[in-house]
């Protein structure tokens, strides 16, 4: 757990990655550092969701924009994403907020349900 | 406050992210076998890591061997990721982010472990 803040504490600073590389690798890292934090957010913030379901919905948000390969970009979303991360394990944030975050599920042409596959097929 | 949270809450034991359906062999203790704690023999890291690997969703039904590579198993970089931090809790250490992004396959994770004496 103290690790794991000392991860968070380095990750705070917002820096700017030289290569394309660099920052993919920041990317990654904070998908590791959310994965670890499922644990101690359950803990924290009394959730009752599957551990998979945080998994896949903290993926749902790197999945969004996987497309993305400007390094500049990539650092923001990754600035974004730390704070959040940090907000949350430091207590920052209240229940509502984090049940909100797992409860709302992005819009995403990957991760769009069977029946909205069908009206889509409709209305063309 | 929330130091002394963290610390209250750092005692909890938390349960592992994947089911622990894959049961360890009970290692027979003998007169004769003084067992060394301070390392795991391979054959147990590779049953282990095979097992870590075995259970996760997108590779259930699939043959894992210690060559599998996990692009072999259809995994993406996000999914390496998933195996890599449940391999972190199966072996209680911490992977850093310099070996976690070098890791592609069973064989380099299993490399990995046993070049690394805290995995319990």
């Amino acid at each position: 757990m103290s690790s794991n803040m000392q991860a968070m504490k380095q990750m705070r600073p917002a820096l700017v990655s030289l290569t394309q590389q660099q920052a993919r690798r920041r990317c990654f890292k904070l998908y590791r550092n959310c994965i670890r934090s499922i644990p101690h957010l359950i803990q924290h913030y009394n959730l009752s969701y599957n551990m998979s379901e945080m998994r896949n919905r903290f993926r749902s948000n790197f999945v969004e924009f996987e497309e993305v390969t400007e390094k500049n970009q990539l650092d923001r979303l990754a600035f974004i994403g730390e704070t959040e991360l940090f907000d949350a394990m430091s207590l920052l944030k209240t229940r509502s907020h984090v049940v909100n975050y797992f409860d709302t599920q992005p819009v995403n042409a990957k991760t769009i349900s069977e029946s909205e596959k069908l009206l889509n097929n409709f209305f063309e | 406050m929330i130091r002394n949270t963290f610390k209250l809450v750092s005692n909890i034991a938390v349960r592992p992210a994947f089911s622990s359906t894959f049961v360890r062999q009970p290692i027979v203790a003998s007169s004769m076998m003084v067992r060394n704690y301070g390392s795991i023999s391979e054959k147990e890291i590779t049953d282990r890591v095979i097992g870590v690997v075995s259970q996760y969703d997108k590779v259930s039904g699939k043959t894992v061997t210690p060559t599998t590579t996990f692009k072999e198993l259809g995994l993406d970089s996000l999914d390496s990721a998933d195996i890599l931090v449940a391999v972190e809790e199966e072996f209680g250490i911490e992977i850093p982010d310099e070996e976690a992004d070098k890791i592609t396959s069973c064989a380099e994770t299993i490399s990995y472990l046993r070049k690394t004496p805290t995995a319990k």
